[in-house]
Order: C-alpha cells, then sequence, then structure tokens
C-alpha cells in the first residue's frame, strides 16, 4: 500500500518529535544525574544531614533546577523561532512579538519592582535581627549568666578562705574536734547559704563534708584530685563540677597552720549548687547567644540567600509571563494563521476546509463563523453551481435552437436581414449574403444608411416609411435593382418586429430572388411565341416566296415598261420573304435550341478557332486572345460554344465602329474550380438601364438586332451550369463575362 | 638478621616544603607524624596543622561546638592486586567553648570528660594532638611485606543556627579537611613517604 506525500510528511514530523522528546529526556536525565552527582560531594552536602533528607533536598533542587532550565531553553528556542518567524514573515509573528513583548515587558517592570521591594525588606529584615539592639540585650544576657558563675565563684572563695581560717584557728582538723568541725561548717553553710561545704586533709581525705538537702547525689562526690593538689599547692581554686540534677561551684582555699602560714593543714572547699532548673536558664541564655552570633556570621550568606530566591521567584514570575504571552499569542495567532491558510483554500475553492477549535472566545467565535461562512458558501456555491447547471443545460438548449433556426436561416434560400430598432443590421443569412453580394461581417452592426449607396437607399426608405406609415403587419413590395451590374428582381417581405408590448425591436426583411424565375418564365414566354410566330409565319412564307419567284419568271418579259419595277418588287418580296425566312428560322431555332451535348473540349481551341476565323473576316479589327495556362478539360458542347463565341463577337464587332479591338481571355482559377471566359471590347458600350435586360430575348439595343443572340448565349451559358455577366470594359466598351465550372 | 619486634623506629617527619607559606597557612595537612612499628602493630602519633581555618575558629569562639574526625588505616601493598586493607580506626575529638564559663572544653573520646583550657591555642593543639594510636592488623606484619598508614583529619560541617540549613542549603558549612597522608615502610626499615597523596 502506498502512502499519500502528506502522511508521509506527518509520519516523518511525528517521528521526528518524538526522537527530540527522547533526546529532551535523555538529556534531562543526563543534567539531573550529574547534578545529583555533583551535589552529593558539595561539602555543604556532604554528611550534613541524612541521606533520606539529601535526596528530598536534592531531588527538590533539581527538580527546580530542570524545570527552569526547561522554562529557559523553551523560552529561548521559542523567541529564536518567533526571530526568525518574524524574519521571514509568517502571518501572526508580528502580533506574537507584540503579545510576548508586552508579556514580557509588563512582567519585567513588575517583577522587577516587586524583586527590589523584596530585597529592601528582606535586608531591612536581616538587618533587624541582627540589630545592636538585640546584640546587646543578647550579650547583656550572657554578661549576666556570666556574672552569676563568676560571682558564686568569688563568693566562695571567700567563704571558703574565712572558714578556713576558723578552722585552723580553732584547730578543728584534729580528729577529736570533729564533731565542732561539723557543726562549724553545717553553721557557715547555712549561713552562707552554701550547697556543700567539705575538709580535707593535707592527705586529701574528706574530714568533713555539710550538705544542703537541696544538692542530689548520695554520697557527694569528691572533689578532683587534680584540684585539690592545686590548692593544696598553696592556690585558692574554683572549679564547676557537674552532678545528678545540677552543677557545682566548688570553691577551694588552703586550710593553713595559724602559727605559720606557710604549712597548709587541708583544704577547704565551699560549693555552691547550682540547680538544673537554673542551669537550663543559663543554657538557654548561652545557646542563644551562640545561635545568634553563630548566624550573624552567615549575615551576608543568608542575606544573599533570600536574594536569591527572591530572583529565581522573579525570573519564574518573568519565565511564566513570557510563557503565558506565548501561550495567549498561540491562542490567537495560530487561528489567524490557520484562518488565513482556510481563506486561500476557500479562495482556490476548498469549501470542505475546517478549522478546529477548541477555544470559546473570541477568536472561537470567529473561527466557528467562519466555519459556518464556508458551510453557507458551499452551499450556495452548490445551489449556485446546481442553477449552473440548469442554466447552462438551459443556454445550451437555447444555443441549440439558436444554431437550428440559424442554420435554418442560413440554409434557407430566401434571404433574411433583420435591423434592431435604431435601423442597425443585426443578423444577415448566407442567402441574403448570396443574393446581394454582400460581406455580413462588414454589414452587421451597421446602420443601413451606412450599408446602402444613394441609388438603393430612397427605394430602402420608401419601404421603411411604408411599413412605419402603414402600420401593416407586412409590406410585400417586388423591386428591381442593380448590384455590381447585375439586374436582380427580389420579392421582399418587410416585417417590423414588436415584443410581447408592442415596443418596436425593429424589423425583419425576407426577400426572393426571383431574377432567374421571372428569367425563366420570360424565356418560356418568349419560345412559345416564337414558336408560334415560326409556325404561323413561317408556312405561309413559302407560297409567297415560290409565288413571287414563279411571276417574277413567267411575267418578267411580259413587262416593258415596268418590267424594272416588276422585277425590282419581285426580287424583294423574295428577299424580304428570304428574310422573314431567316428570321423565323433564327426564331425556330430559339425556341426549339436543342439540348446541349457536352463533350470533353479544349475551350481554348473553340475560342482560337471562332477568333481565327473573325481575324480573317474583319481586318480591320484588332482580335487579341489570351490563352490561359494550365485550362483544364471541360465537358463543353463545341458547337454551341462556337455559337457563343460567334454571337459575341457579332455584338463587339456591331459596338465598334471604325476598327478597334476585340481582347479574349481565358483564366482558371484553381481555388474556385471556375473557368472564365471574358470578350471585351472597345465599342460604344451598353447603357445601364440596358444591362438589366440584355439577356432577355427580343431585347436589342441594335435596330437590325433580333434581340436573340446574347438569350441564346445566355442560354447555352447555362445549359453548361455557367454564368454570364456584362460589364463596363474600362477605359470603354462593355465586357461579356462567362463562367464555367470545372469537372469535379 | 635482626630482630624486628625490638625495632623502634620514631620518625619525626614533617611535611610542608612543596606548599607555600599561605597555601600551608590555609591548608589544614597532618604533620609530625610519628610511627612506633613493630610486627604486632603499629604505634602512631601525629598532629594537625592549621585545623581550624579562620572562620572555622570563629564559629567555635561563637560557642558552637566543632568535631574532627581522624582516619587512620594500615594497609599492605600488593604488586598486582589491590592493596589489602589490614587494620583502620576512626575516631572523633570535639571542642566546645564554654561562653557562660569562657573556657574550651576539648573532648578527647567520647566517654571521658572534658579537658577545659582557658587559651583557644592550648585547647586547639591538644585537639589536634594526637599520640600514639595503635593500630592492630588482623595478621602480624612480616618483614617481606612493604605496608603503609594512612592519615587524615577531617573536620565535621558545621549546623547552621536555627535550622537554618534547610534553607541555606548550599551555604558553607566549614567542611575541612587534609589530604590523605600516607607512610610507607617494612618491618625493620621504613620508607620515605612520598609527600601527602589522595586517596
Amino acid at each position: 500500500m502506498t502512502q499519500t506525500p502528506r502522511r508521509r510528511s506527518e509520519d516523518r514530523h511525528g517521528s521526528r518529535k518524538r526522537r527530540n522528546e527522547i533526546l529532551i529526556i535523555g538529556f534531562t536525565a543526563l543534567i539531573l544525574a550529574g547534578l545529583f552527582v555533583f551535589e552529593w560531594h558539595l561539602p555543604q552536602v556532604k554528611g550534613k544531614l541524612t541521606t533520606g533528607r539529601n535526596i528530598f533536598y536534592l531531588s527538590l533542587i533539581n527538580l527546580n533546577v530542570i524545570l527552569l532550565l526547561l522554562m529557559l531553553f523553551l523560552i529561548i528556542r521559542n523567541l529564536v523561532k518567533l526571530v526568525f518567524e518574524r524574519k521571514r514573515k509568517i502571518l501572526g509573528s508580528k502580533l506574537r512579538t507584540k503579545l510576548v513583548t508586552a508579556f514580557l515587558g509588563f512582567s519585567l517592570v513588575t517583577a522587577f519592582v516587586l524583586f527590589f521591594v523584596a530585597v529592601g525588606l528582606i535586608t531591612s529584615a536581616v538587618e533587624k535581627w541582627f540589630s545592636i539592639q538585640v546584640e546587646k540585650s543578647l550579650e547583656g544576657s550572657l554578661e549576666v549568666a556570666q556574672t552569676y558563675y563568676r560571682d558564686f565563684a568569688k563568693n566562695g572563695i571567700n567563704h571558703a578562705v574565712r572558714m578556713a581560717g576558723w578552722v585552723s584557728e580553732q584547730d578543728l582538723m584534729e580528729p577529736s574536734r570533729n564533731d565542732l568541725l561539723i557543726q562549724l561548717l553545717e553553721k557557715k553553710r547555712s549561713e552562707y547559704g552554701l550547697g556543700i561545704v567539705e575538709v580535707f586533709s593535707a592527705d586529701m581525705e574528706r574530714l568533713g563534708c555539710v550538705t544542703d538537702k537541696e544538692v542530689p547525689g548520695n554520697p557527694i562526690p569528691a572533689a578532683p584530685i587534680e584540684v585539690l593538689q592545686e590548692c593544696l599547692g598553696g592556690k585558692e581554686v574554683s572549679k564547676t563540677q557537674p552532678l545528678d540534677r545540677g552543677e557545682l561551684i566548688r570553691s577551694l582555699a588552703p586550710i593553713r597552720e595559724t602559727k605559720n602560714p606557710e604549712v597548709i593543714l587541708g583544704v577547704l572547699s565551699a560549693s555552691y549548687f547550682l540547680p538544673e532548673k537554673l542551669m537550663a536558664k543559663m543554657g538557654k541564655i548561652s545557646q542563644a547567644y551562640v545561635d545568634y552570633t553563630h548566624a550573624k556570621m552567615y549575615k551576608g550568606t543568608i542575606k544573599m540567600n533570600y536574594l536569591l530566591y527572591m530572583l529565581m521567584v522573579t525570573l519564574l514570575i518573568i519565565f511564566l509571563a513570557t510563557w503565558v504571552g506565548f501561550y495567549l499569542a498561540k491562542g490567537i495567532t495560530v487561528p489567524i494563521q490557520e484562518l488565513a491558510e482556510a481563506t486561500d483554500k476557500v479562495a482556490q475553492g476548498d469549501l470542505d476546509f475546517h478549522i478546529s477549535t477548541e477555544s470559546r472566545d473570541e477568536i472561537g467565535t470567529l473561527v466557528e463563523a467562519f466555519n459556518r461562512m464556508t458551510h453557507d458558501l458551499k452551499v450556495s456555491t452548490t445551489e449556485v453551481e446546481r442553477k449552473t447547471l440548469d442554466l447552462e443545460g438551459t443556454n445550451i438548449e437555447l444555443f441549440q435552437r439558436k444554431k437550428y433556426m440559424e442554420i435554418v436561416l442560413q440554409k434557407i434560400a430566401t434571404g433574411v436581414i433583420s435591423l434592431d430598432r435604431d435601423g442597425r443590421v443585426s443578423t444577415m443569412n448566407k442567402s441574403a449574403e448570396k443574393i446581394l453580394d454582400a460581406n455580413s461581417e462588414w454589414v452587421v452592426g451597421r446602420h443601413y444608411r451606412e450599408i446602402l449607396g444613394p441609388e438603393h437607399l430612397g427605394m430602402v426608405k420608401d419601404l421603411v416609411k411604408e411599413v412605419r406609415d402603414t402600420r401593416d403587419e407586412t409590406v410585400e413590395k417586388q423591386i428591381t435593382i442593380t448590384i455590381r451590374d447585375r439586374a436582380l428582381t427580389l420579392l421582399v417581405h418587410l416585417n417590423p418586429l414588436r415584443d410581447e408590448e408592442g415596443h418596436n425591436m425593429g424589423m425583419v426583411a425576407v426577400f426572393e430572388d426571383l431574377t432567374q424565375l421571372l428569367k425563366a418564365q420570360r424565356m418560356a414566354a418568349w419560345r412559345e411565341v416564337a414558336r408560334r410566330i415560326a409556325h404561323e409565319i413561317k408556312n405561309p412564307l413559302t407560297p409567297i416566296q415560290l409565288s413571287a419567284e414563279r411571276l417574277r419568271r413567267r411575267y418578267r418579259d411580259r413587262f416593258t415598261d415596268d418590267a424594272d419595277v416588276f422585277d425590282e418588287c419581285t426580287k424583294t418580296i423574295v428577299r424580304e420573304a428570304g428574310g422573314l425566312k431567316n428570321m423565323v428560322n433564327e426564331f425556330s431555332n430559339f425556341a426549339s435550341m436543342p439540348a446541349a451535348n457536352p463533350v470533353p473540349s479544349d475551350l481554348n481551341d473553340i475560342v482560337r478557332e471562332t477568333v481565327v476565323l473573325y481575324q480573317e473576316a474583319h481586318k480591320d479589327i484588332q482580335f487579341d486572345f489570351q490563352s490561359g495556362m494550365d485550362l483544364p478539360i471541360l465537358d463543353l458542347d463545341r458547337d454551341q460554344m462556337r455559337r457563343v463565341m460567334i454571337n459575341l463577337f457579332e455584338n463587339a464587332i456591331a459596338a465598334i465602329d471604325n476598327g478597334g479591338d476585340i481582347r479574349v481571355q481565358t483564366d482558371y482559377d484553381k481555388e474556385l474550380s471556375m473557368v472564365s471566359l471574358s470578350v471585351s471590347d472597345n465599342g460604344r458600350g451598353i447603357p445601364e438601364e440596358a444591362k438589366t435586360r440584355l439577356f432577355e430575348p427580343y431585347f436589342s439595343t441594335k435596330k437590325a438586332g433580333t434581340g436573340l443572340g446574347l438569350a441564346i448565349v445566355n442560354n447555352i451559358v447555362a445549359d453548361h451550369s455557367g454564368y454570364i455577366r456584362v460589364r463596363d470594359n474600362v477605359p470603354r466598351g462593355t465586357r461579356f463575362i462567362i463562367e464555367l465550372p470545372a469537372k469535379g | 638478621m635482626r630482630r624486628v619486634s625490638t625495632w623502634l623506629l620514631l620518625l619525626s617527619l614533617t611535611f610542608g616544603s612543596g606548599f607555600s607559606p599561605a597555601m600551608a597557612k590555609e591548608k589544614a595537612r597532618i604533620t609530625d607524624v610519628t610511627l612506633v612499628i613493630d610486627k604486632g602493630g603499629v604505634g602512631i602519633s601525629f598532629s594537625v596543622q592549621h585545623c581550624f581555618s579562620p572562620k572555622i575558629e570563629e564559629t567555635i569562639q561563637s560557642g558552637v561546638p566543632v568535631t574532627v574526625f581522624f582516619s587512620v588505616r594500615l594497609s599492605q601493598t600488593k604488586r598486582l592486586w589491590r592493596d589489602r586493607r589490614l587494620a583502620s580506626l576512626r575516631f572523633a575529638r570535639r571542642i566546645h567553648y564554654d561562653n557562660l564559663k569562657k573556657v574550651y572544653e576539648v573532648f578527647l573520646e567520647d566517654t571521658s570528660p572534658a579537658v577545659v583550657f582557658e587559651d583557644f591555642s592550648e585547647a586547639s593543639e591538644s585537639l589536634a594532638s594526637v599520640d600514639n594510636v595503635r593500630l592492630i592488623p588482623r595478621r602480624p606484619l612480616t618483614e617481606q611485606a612493604t605496608y603503609y598508614v594512612s592519615l587524615k583529619a577531617e573536620l565535621d560541617p558545621v549546623r547552621l543556627p536555627f535550622r537554618l540549613e534547610s534553607v541555606l542549603f548550599f551555604v558553607w558549612s566549614g567542611r575541612r579537611e587534609t589530604d590523605w597522608f600516607v607512610q610507607r615502610f617494612r618491618v625493620g626499615s621504613f620508607v620515605l613517604p612520598k609527600k601527602e597523596e589522595t586517596q
């Protein structure tokens, strides 16, 4: 199964994303492990706390570090991406830049204001913690405690010295006076408020000991030997000694002999007992001072740490603000990008494009509106397409009908020309073009006044006026016009065009070319006349001629005086009867023109034979024959064609007065497959009005002409499927042009 | 062959010739090492020079108790194998300034009472001087083998006041230690040490 390019692209994108994710996870794990190893070996961490707490703290710290790094990475990545997108002018990058900049700027200002305020507050608070007042009060407390100790020691020494004097004076070191010693010690202990009073001999043997009942411990621990030894050395010593629930402040003084103070008899120890509660209180004072001075050593560090935390929080706020900026910008620009893409797609005609959004805000509303619009557009487009299809069907039908009508118009033999209400030609069919020998491309769109010459314009104006005046539905008229030396007889039907409400839409002229029909009718009529005349006249002519000859032969000799008259008259009768006979023969020939018998012939040969014949007979006339090259062999009736040439030459010779030129020319038009034969002279020429009737029988411009020559020529040419026209020769004379179709 | 058991080697070796005075001032190091070697074991005496930095000293003066751990190891050198540890000892000493009585208490052993000093230098010297610590190996030392003792002193990190270590996690807490001092020897002779090594 093959994948589509889009699917392949998505797969590539997905695998790249997965690879990136794996790389990021691996990189993060590596950093995490590295951080753990590094931090674990930090002197500050190593051995300071329990392993569990260390792991907990390190996990928290590293999590924060990783998150911070990750956020930093993402933000830098997005910022770089944004810069590149801005350079590439990707849609939405400007808006995203603005939003991110706004958020970043706002967060920077607020976060740094907060940061500096917090820094000030922290600095102030830390300074207050370690203020002179606090320090002084702690020092004062400590000094009180120290003084307490010092005073106890000092008083103890005084009491010990005093009591040692009394013991020496009363000689109480003697074993026999031990009771008195105890009494004295008890009395003085009670008097001085001492906890324990002891007397040691020079051998460090305890000779007497009195104890306050509040002093715990039984027996009372002896004084340290080194202290006793020091005292026996003559020094007054004060030492503290811990007890179970308190502490003793021992003050030792040597007991000197009264008479000789250099002799030391023993040691008197006067001890104050410090109860546990008091010690605890003094211990708290001491610990508070220790903690304070210790913490004071870290004053700068503490401040710096708090500032570091504040900086981290500030950075976090800034990063979060930037991230939120990106997020919000994404929420706006991505739908806008999608909208832009969707607009392109819609512009390209893809109305199935749908933008998916989960946003419920204004952007979401916009996207939904766009989707709705696209859907509506699709519905409308579908409807329009459907209607367009219907319309196209209708148009095709109309077009077919129009085409059909045009074909009908083009194919009908009747000429049709329509004018709009301004008189401009709207349509002109082929038949009209052919009949009027006009080019419809030139004619259509022009006003009829512009098209028609002055000789025809009046006629048409009259017709139009008649239509308007009479308000008839149809004006029918037979007109005869000459177009390019060609007389045409047309039956014109002029119909005004009106819509259903009767508004003028122009008019349509339908005309039929009756020229050939009339000619044929006339020809048929003339043939009938000729046949009857020939029949009626020819029959009596022969007896008249024979009778006149008989009269001449029999009675010419009988007339003496009038013999010449008789002879002349009979001759005239015979001659005129012969002339009439010839004329009747001509009529008869015309009436009973034999059907053409065409055989393959060379037109040039026929023409050349006739030219040679006439050249010999008419020396005074210059015959010029220009035979066309590559003239094809035509199916011609040689006799009839020769007759055509004779008739044309006869007409030309008759038109030339004294000498002249007769030019004969044959030519072949390969494109039209038409052979043309023209006979031109430089004679008198033919009047314009005679041209229309020139080929009619018995129409002649000559006095002695029968008017059948050109009619016969026309008949023969028509029998050969040809056409004959008459033109004025330039500079003078007449020119007959015969066009004969070539074979195939 | 001489009787090794009667040999007493007193070595008083002072190192530091390779260090600048400034560095020597700052860096704690083992010095004045004396070994008493016999087949039964090794008696070691040494002291730590510049045991306390000014900062630690300040900390001690403020009344914070400071503990120093001493590590002593006896190992046998192996040519093609990892060196064999024969005996090791780790013990702690603590110094504390009693600001009520204005005396320095040095706890040389866990159970023994504190030795009280009124002068800090005396107290610190007492703490930094280790006298005749004896290492008894699991098997008797032989003359054929080469042995070495490794010494190290390290200051236990000072706990911050008010449990600030929970907040000021990365605050310097006075951790300080010497490099490992290594002294090679044989029973009946000794090998000059290669200064201080890190193990």
